[in-house]
């Protein structure tokens, strides 16, 4: 394969990513397919141009996958590990490509800090009275321009409650099968899950990138509701 | 297969001499001529710097580049303005307080910002059709963004509502991915230039509806038919389509300052000829500003002329 990253972009990666202070490791969980071989290049790639990020990936068939309960026919899905090798509830599934590249690049850095959280402290204690398992699925195309917003406020909250969410980057192209399950045509739009039992129960979704406030609110109503 | 490390950058103060908000050509413009004028222009944006050039897969009007993809001529111009020593915030702006002659900015996260001088730049949202259940089929077949949302509808059947020049331009993006696209205008001819229209019209997979408007929008879970009204006899057809595409304008973005400045009746900023608002150091350029033609080209114009007169009125 090709290399992914031009030689301008290289440097402008390794520039950005110098401010990262810590180690990231990123997991990435391969299938039989081109978008896994992909993604795990794209990675390889940034851990050759910066030796704060390390790679490590597994066949999806690994056990490893189920530590991080990686569903078997999700691939590719990547983990990001902290600084301190801790698992925040950072994933994504399929190519974080185009637009996302952005939001992966903004993860390393937050990561690197020991998942540094940039929500305002009001909304970042908001977010730690969470009290059941919640998962947020953030449903993407490389080409959307305001999908790294919706994708970041996802990750960011599980950076700020990884006892208890879990938030996923979902590239619909990719899963095509995921985005017709959750009747997704437009992106991007955020699925919010609350565990029940043994299964994930949705409990509110919406469209679009929401400012800071409106979108803690939002996602505190959904959970809130069961 | 394209890589974006744009959304990154961090602001290293809390105050700035030019504050612009908005990162789109307006933005962007003035903050190249503040910073050449020798001040330090902080821009904020809320997505994505180039602003909605990223959603235009061609622009052919820019004088000197023939045909440029938005997205490139978006990471350019920003590019420029970084080169010249802009800082990018990546954050809404939620208010703006006055106290004398400072200004101060606050941000989603609550985080103040102050500065001079304000610069907005920050645009225009698409605007609604205002059809009966549009807001219930947004993102279950009903959307603004074709380069967001297009891919959904691979070889199925799409409608475009809208006349001019973005209503034509994405119906033709939209014509190579969709089986057929059907443009519904509420007039028997389009708006758009006649370079989109000679364009538009030798493909063969686009058919269009005259005279017509969208009056209701039906389905299940997601659209399945609109009901189409023929404005000159006032009859009206349901049809199948899976979705619907609506490029009827623009609604200026001023939520965060309508309370401030005077607005003309649409609501958009009313300036003077230096692009100065009702406030005095508050300018207004691009979209957002009260202006007959919107385009790439009158946007830099705009910014050129605002960071110009505030770099000789306010910092002099």
């Amino acid at each position: 394969m090709d290399r992914l990253l031009d030689k301008k972009t290289s440097e402008q990666v390794g520039e950005l990513l110098n401010k990262m202070t810590g180690k990231v490791e990123i997991i990435v969980f391969k299938g039989n397919n081109e978008f896994s071989a992909v993604a795990e290049q794209l990675f390889t790639e940034i851990s050759q141009i910066t030796d704060k990020v390390k790679v490590i990936s597994y066949d999806i068939t690994s056990p490893v996958s189920d530590e991080f309960e990686i569903d078997k026919l999700l691939t590719p899905a990547s983990v990001m590990l902290d600084s301190q090798g801790n698992d925040r509830g950072v994933r994504f599934y399929g190519i974080p490509s185009g637009h996302e590249f952005s939001t992966l690049l903004q993860d390393l850095l937050a990561m690197s800090k020991n998942g540094e959280v940039e929500f305002s402290q009001k909304n970042i204690d908001r977010i730690k009275t969470i009290d059941k398992k919640v998962r947020i699925r953030v449903f993407v195309t490389p080409t959307c321009p305001y999908c790294p917003k919706a994708v970041i406020s996802a990750h960011q909250t599980a950076m700020a409650n990884s006892e208890m969410v879990v938030a996923e980057m979902f590239e619909a192209n990719e899963f095509g099968n995921e985005s017709q399950k959750y009747n997704v045509s437009s992106v991007p739009h955020t699925i919010i899950e609350v565990k029940e039992n043994d299964g994930w129960v949705k409990t509110g979704e919406f469209i679009g990138a929401y400012p800071e406030d409106n979108y803690i609110s939002e996602l505190m109503q959904a959970i809130d509701t069961k | 297969m394209f890589f974006d490390i744009s959304g990154i950058s961090k602001r290293s103060s809390q105050q700035y001499d030019i504050v612009i908000i908005g990162g789109g050509p307006a933005g962007i413009s003035a903050a190249i001529y503040a910073s050449q004028g020798g001040l330090k222009p902080l821009l904020i944006e809320k997505t994505i710097e180039g602003g909605q050039m990223n959603l235009t897969q061609s622009i052919e009007n820019y004088p000197g580049i023939l045909s440029i993809d938005g997205t490139v001529l978006s990471k350019d111009m920003a590019a420029h303005a970084r080169a010249f020593g802009t800082e990018f915030e990546f954050s809404q702006v939620k208010e703006i307080l006055l106290e004398g002659d400072t200004k101060t900015v606050i941000l989603e996260s609550a985080e103040k910002i102050t500065a001079k001088v304000i610069i907005v730049a920050s645009g225009a949202n698409p605007r609604f059709l205002g059809a009966k259940n549009e807001q219930k089929y947004i993102s279950k077949g009903v959307s603004y963004c074709a380069s967001c949302d297009g891919h959904f509808f691979k070889n199925k059947k799409i409608a475009v509502v809208g006349g001019g020049n973005t209503a034509v331009q994405e119906s033709i993006f939209l014509s190579k991915i969709a089986q057929e696209v059907v443009l519904i205008h509420r007039r028997d001819k389009l708006r758009a230039d006649k370079i989109y229209q000679d364009r538009i019209f030798t493909i063969s997979n686009i058919r269009y509806l005259w005279d017509s408007q969208v009056v209701e929008i039906n389905g299940d879970t997601n659209v399945e038919s609109l009901m189409i009204k023929n404005v000159k006899d006032q009859s009206v057809i349901s049809e199948r389509f899976d979705g619907v595409f609506i490029f009827v304008g623009a609604a200026p973005s001023t939520s965060f300052i309508k309370e401030i400045v005077k607005l003309d009746q649409e609501g958009y900023i009313i300036t003077d000829e230096n692009m100065e608002s009702s406030v005095s150091g508050i300018y207004a350029v691009g979209d957002v500003r009260h202006k007959e033609l919107r385009q790439i080209v009158t946007a830099v114009a705009d910014g050129a002329i605002a960071a110009a007169h505030a770099v000789r009125k306010y910092f002099a």
